[in-house]
Parts: structure tokens; C-alpha cells; sequence
């Protein structure tokens, strides 16, 4: 089958929530030679951001928009060994993300990830209560050149400032550009506790982020200077 | 006119003498204790026992002084109970101001918060240091769901295991009597309009046992199983709507079921999705609330929810709370041009996120005139601010608004 065409169905499965023909696409990709980057960015992805156009014009609502993510990570779980095996990591960024300490909701993180990684990103995802020190170590670890957190509610908003100390203190914080993502964000309350900015949309954020990275770099703080290829 | 009259001829659209006035006539319309606590200060009454009816919501009784000299018209059914000491005992609010709590829902000291927890011990909500309410800590079905549990799912959840007053002290089955005694009782001593909160929650008891992530998968990916769940759901509430209305149907003028189908942003789920989950149901239980007794139905509804307007009127709606005007599509003359006719407005009256909280008492004088003289005209409105009043607003601010709101 034409690659263009295989790619347009893969977008196709993500945007009408077919969770059941996402699989047998992906693996016929796959089969058909297609790069499984290609299959990412231009299959998977690109039904993320055709998912992203019709919610803000109000087409589709959140429970619509997480099972077009669940789609999104089964064929993605698919690629995913293929990706590392090809050493592909054409990613304009990496980021660490984790929905911060005493808050266990994913609803937000599950629906960034796709979309951040739509726009090149590559996510690593810490998963939920993400404590002060696991920030730090994911940090050490993975050497991003962002760090999102993931705060559900009033209460696990305020702890952005306990988070930003801890990489702080470990002397990370010139590194990194830290955002905070979640409905009860609010961008000057994020910022005065440390944070670079905030976001309640994750569409909306992926401006936030190209920003923040060309800041970061241009600042010298990035961990690694070498372009990703 | 008295203050049911105005209550009641707001709601049949006849325009009363002045917009009626809720403050705290229902849990989302209410004052949290830390800023009841100042306001009775600043206005010089005596000093009184601060009574946090709402653990979660760290909302105070507001006293008939204070009613009275804001010309309320409206009380909940739950100032009806709770009315001896030994119902209540002694804590301490946020700010260090004594208070009082429900002797049955009493949050217990953990390391660096405050927690509540279910019958069964479990831990369902949490108030860190700093945070001014309770946050909900756990979710029933959030890992395997049991349609036929809901009933215990419910006692592990903080929005359905915490209860406000009357709360276990009208438990069937001995407690109807109480409960049906206790509002005759209100009935008799007020001339204020009697909300009687009942909830009927379906969207929100869905994300409440659930998660929100989960109960959204489950309507967009599995339609099957929400519907089973949605239909025992709704058997328990039409239950309970049958023996709540036979106890207190005749005292009560307004029945406050609840369901945030909103989000700053607008409706969480499609227009198509609520006709096919919630509007039939919804429809269901507020035909059976006015064959059982004469009462005007109100919705409880954050958010913003203009595209689900026409279905809510259409499913029997008389009232919708609280006209969150600060989210998309629920501009103030905008509704009251397209529904006016065909909806009360209970709420709207004043801005809580930035106006109330922070702007000057000049200010939130002249927000409140232009509000009260874009939705009362003909009726179909009644003032309260959107939603609670929050720990943080000026005590000059509440009665600038209030005041302003009676002129």
C-alpha cells in the first residue's frame, strides 16, 4: 500500500477512536518498511493533532479526546521496541513529566503526552505522585531540557514550590525550564513559585514549550548541547 | 411580599419586588467559616460559635442575624437538624478561629494535613497544611468497578461519605420521622424559601467512584457498561427521591439535585453525549420530584454549559445553578435573551473568581447593579454569587455585594 496512504489510515484510527484497528495497522506499517518514526509523527501524531483542531473547535470533548490517546499509546506500544532498536531519536526535545507529589490523577498527563510528542517531543513519563526526589533523579538521569508537573488540584498546585526547591537544591534548576500543566494552573502563580510558566491546555502549551527550549538553549543551560538527530 | 413569595414568584417568572436573594441556602452558595468568622466582625454582631456544616467544603452555618440583615431569602432544609450540642464538637479552622464541626464527620490530625475518613477507616480526603478544603484522596472504581456496590462504593467516597446535616441522623429507616418532623418544623418557623439539597448526581457520581479520566473512557469507549452503571445508578436515586419527597415534599419550595456538566471551557462532554447518558435519566428523576410533590426543580451545573442549555429545559429544568458567567459561552445578556423565558437563573449575581475576592467594594457594588439589571427583569433570577463564598474575600466585599444585591 502507498506509505501516504498507510500513514493517513494510521491518523484515521486515532481520530475515530478504533482501538480494535489500530493494531493490525500498525503492524502493517511496520511490514510495509515504513520508518517507525514516520509511523509515529505521521500516523500516530498526526491523528493526535487532528484530534487537538476539532476540540478547540468544540467537534470533540475530553472523553472522546482520551480514548483517541488510548488509541494513540496502543499503536505507539507497538512502535515503541522498534524505536530503540533503530536508535531513532529525531526528537527536537526531551522532556520529563509526572503528576506532581499527592496527586494521582492522569487525565491531563495522558492527554499531553501525545500531543507534546505530536509536536516532536520526546516524553519520558514518571507516572503520578511523583515525589520531590524522583524529579530530581529523573532529572540526573534522563537530562532533559524540560520538566512538566502535572497538578490536578488547588491543593497539589501550591507543592510546585517544594518541587522547584528540590531541583534547586540539587543544583539542577539552571538546566531545566519547568512547567506546570493542569486545569487550576494559573501561569503567575506557577512562575512566583519557581516554575518557568503554565498551562490548561496542552495544545495551547506547545508554543509554551518551542519557547522555553530555544530560551534554554540559547541561555546555555541545556545539559546537552548537540542537536538530537 | 414575604421572602417565599419573592422566591416563588421569581421562579414562575414574575418579577417580585426585588431579586431574591441565597446565601447559603444550598453547598454551593454558601461562605466559607474562616470568612463567615470575620464577616459577623465587621458588621459588630454578637459573638457566636462558628458551625462548619460542610467538613469538606469548610462551609459555616450562616445565622438568621445574619440572614436577616441581608434581607436572605432562602434557608437549606439542614438548619432544621443538628440543633443540640452533643451534634457538634469542637475544632479548629485553618486561620486558628474556634469552631465547631459535625460530631459524626470530625477530620483527624495526620503529618502535615488534616484527613477524614470513611465508616470502614479508609482515608477519603485530605487537607494539607495551607489548603483551605478538603480534596478528594480516594476513587472507588478507579481500579475494578461492581455496579452492584455502588451503595458501599459510595460510603468510601468523600463527596457521598461525608454528610452534611441532617446526615445520619435521619437514617432510614427510624430517621424519615425524624426527618419529615424537622422540616415541618423549619416549614413553620420561616417564611423563607426551603431548598431541600438532594443531589442525584449521575456525571459527577461517575467521575466521582470512577475518576474523571476513567468514567470519560468508559462513556466514550465502552457505552455499554456507563449505561449499566448509569441505570443502577439511577434506581438508587429514584429510591431515595421517593422516600426523600414523602418525608419533606410538602415543607420544602425547591428541590437542588446536582451535576457539574461544565468546565471553564465549556460542556465537558458533547451535547450528543449528554441526550444519550444523562438527559433521559435526568428527565426521569425531575418528572418523579414534581409528581411527588410541589416543588421547583434546580440544578446544580459549574461550568460552562451553554450548548447543553435547550436539553437541560427540555429534560424539565426550572432552575440552573450557578451561571458561572466567567466561562466560555455564559455571557450574562446572552442567556438571559435566549432563555430567559424559559429558565430561572439562580446565580450569576457576582464574579468569585477575580471581582469578589479582589477588586475594591466600589466595584463589586457596580458588577452586582449591572448583574441584578440584566437578569431579573420579568423574573427567572435569583442573586446569589457564583458559587461559595472563598476564605479569602474581604468581609467589605460580602457586604458590598449583598447590599448591593437588595437595593
Amino acid at each position: 500500500m502507498d506509505t501516504a496512504i498507510r500513514l493517513e489510515r494510521l491518523a484515521r484510527m486515532v481520530l475515530d477512536m478504533n482501538g480494535d484497528g489500530v493494531a493490525p495497522e500498525v503492524e502493517d506499517a511496520l511490514a510495509d518498511g515504513i520508518p517507525p518514526m514516520q509511523i509515529v509523527a505521521d500516523g500516530l501524531s498526526a491523528g493526535m493533532r487532528r484530534v487537538g483542531e476539532k476540540f478547540k473547535c468544540g467537534e470533540v470533548y475530553m472523553p472522546e479526546v482520551l480514548v483517541s490517546c488510548d488509541v494513540y499509546y496502543k499503536g505507539l506500544e507497538l512502535v515503541r521496541p522498534r524505536l530503540a532498536a533503530a536508535g531513532q531519536t529525531a526528537w527536537r526535545s526531551r522532556m520529563v513529566l509526572g503528576t506532581i507529589h499527592g496527586d494521582i490523577h492522569t487525565v491531563g498527563k495522558d492527554v499531553a503526552i501525545p500531543v507534546f510528542q505530536a509536536a516532536g517531543y520526546e516524553v519520558v513519563d514518571l507516572g503520578v505522585d511523583v515525589s520531590d526526589a524522583a524529579f530530581v533523579e529523573a532529572i540526573r538521569r534522563h537530562e532533559p531540557d524540560l520538566v512538566g508537573l502535572g497538578t490536578y488540584m488547588t491543593s497539589t498546585f501550591m507543592h510546585t514550590k517544594e518541587t522547584v526547591r528540590a531541583i534547586e537544591s540539587a543544583g539542577l534548576r539552571g538546566r531545566v525550564r519547568i512547567i506546570c500543566g493542569g486545569p487550576s494552573v494559573d501561569a503567575r502563580a506557577a512562575k512566583g513559585m519557581g516554575a518557568d510558566d503554565a498551562s490548561d491546555d496542552a495544545w495551547g502549551a506547545v508554543e509554551m514549550l518551542n519557547r522555553l527550549v530555544d530560551d534554554l538553549r540559547m541561555s546555555g543551560g541545556a545539559a546537552r548541547k548537540e542537536a538530537r538527530t | 411580599m414575604t421572602h417565599r413569595e419573592r422566591v416563588r414568584a421569581a421562579l414562575d417568572h414574575r418579577e417580585p419586588d426585588r431579586a431574591p436573594i441565597d446565601l447559603s441556602g444550598h453547598r454551593s452558595s454558601g461562605i466559607a467559616a474562616v470568612a463567615y468568622a470575620r464577616l459577623r466582625k465587621h458588621l459588630g454582631l454578637p459573638a457566636r460559635p462558628v458551625r462548619v456544616y460542610d467538613p469538606v467544603q469548610q462551609l459555616a452555618i450562616v445565622d438568621e442575624d445574619v440572614l436577616d440583615r441581608f434581607g436572605v431569602d432562602t434557608i437549606e432544609l439542614g438548619r432544621a437538624f443538628a440543633l443540640d450540642e452533643a451534634s457538634w464538637a469542637d475544632w479548629t479552622l485553618p486561620d486558628g478561629t474556634p469552631c465547631r464541626m459535625p460530631a459524626w464527620a470530625l477530620p483527624e490530625r495526620a503529618d502535615r494535613e488534616w484527613i477524614l475518613r470513611s465508616k470502614s477507616g479508609r482515608v477519603i480526603a485530605r487537607m494539607p497544611d495551607g489548603v483551605l478544603y478538603f480534596e478528594q484522596a480516594h476513587w472507588p472504581f478507579a481500579e475494578q468497578d461492581d455496579p452492584d456496590r455502588i451503595p458501599e462504593a459510595m460510603g468510601e467516597c468523600m463527596w457521598t461519605a461525608v454528610a452534611t446535616p441532617s446526615g445520619p441522623l435521619a437514617a432510614p429507616p427510624g430517621g424519615r420521622n425524624l426527618l419529615s418532623e424537622g422540616a415541618k418544623a423549619l416549614r413553620e418557623r420561616t417564611d423563607r424559601a426551603i431548598l431541600g439539597l438532594f443531589g442525584g448526581n449521575l456525571l459527577e457520581i461517575g467521575q466521582f467512584l470512577y475518576r474523571n479520566d476513567n468514567f470519560f473512557l468508559l462513556l466514550a469507549g465502552d457505552p455499554g457498561r456507563a449505561h449499566r452503571f448509569l441505570d443502577r445508578l439511577l434506581e438508587i436515586h429514584l429510591g431515595n427521591l421517593d422516600l426523600f419527597l414523602k418525608s419533606v415534599g410538602p415543607y420544602i419550595d425547591v428541590i437542588v439535585f446536582g451535576d457539574d456538566l461544565g468546565s471553564q471551557r465549556g460542556p465537558q462532554i458533547s451535547p450528543k453525549m449528554y441526550r444519550e447518558f444523562f438527559k433521559p435519566r435526568h428527565s426521569l428523576m425531575w418528572s418523579r420530584a414534581k409528581q411527588l410533590a410541589d416543588v421547583k426543580v434546580n440544578l446544580h451545573c459549574c461550568g460552562g454549559v451553554r450548548e447543553l442549555i435547550p436539553d437541560l429545559i427540555d429534560a424539565g429544568l426550572d432552575a440552573l445553578n450557578p451561571i458561572q458567567t466567567s466561562c466560555k459561552g455564559m455571557d450574562p445578556r446572552e442567556l438571559k435573551t435566549e432563555f430567559g423565558k424559559d429558565l430561572t437563573f439562580w446565580g450569576g449575581g457576582c464574579d468569585t473568581q477575580a471581582v469578589l475576592p479582589r477588586a475594591t467594594p466600589d466595584v463589586v457594588r457596580r458588577h452586582v447593579r449591572e448583574r441584578v439589571s440584566l437578569f431579573a427583569p420579568g423574573g427567572g433570577f435569583v442573586f446569589q454569587q457564583v458559587h461559595n463564598v472563598m476564605a479569602d474575600v474581604p468581609p467589605e466585599n460580602i457586604v458590598a455585594m449583598l447590599d448591593a444585591a437588595a437595593a
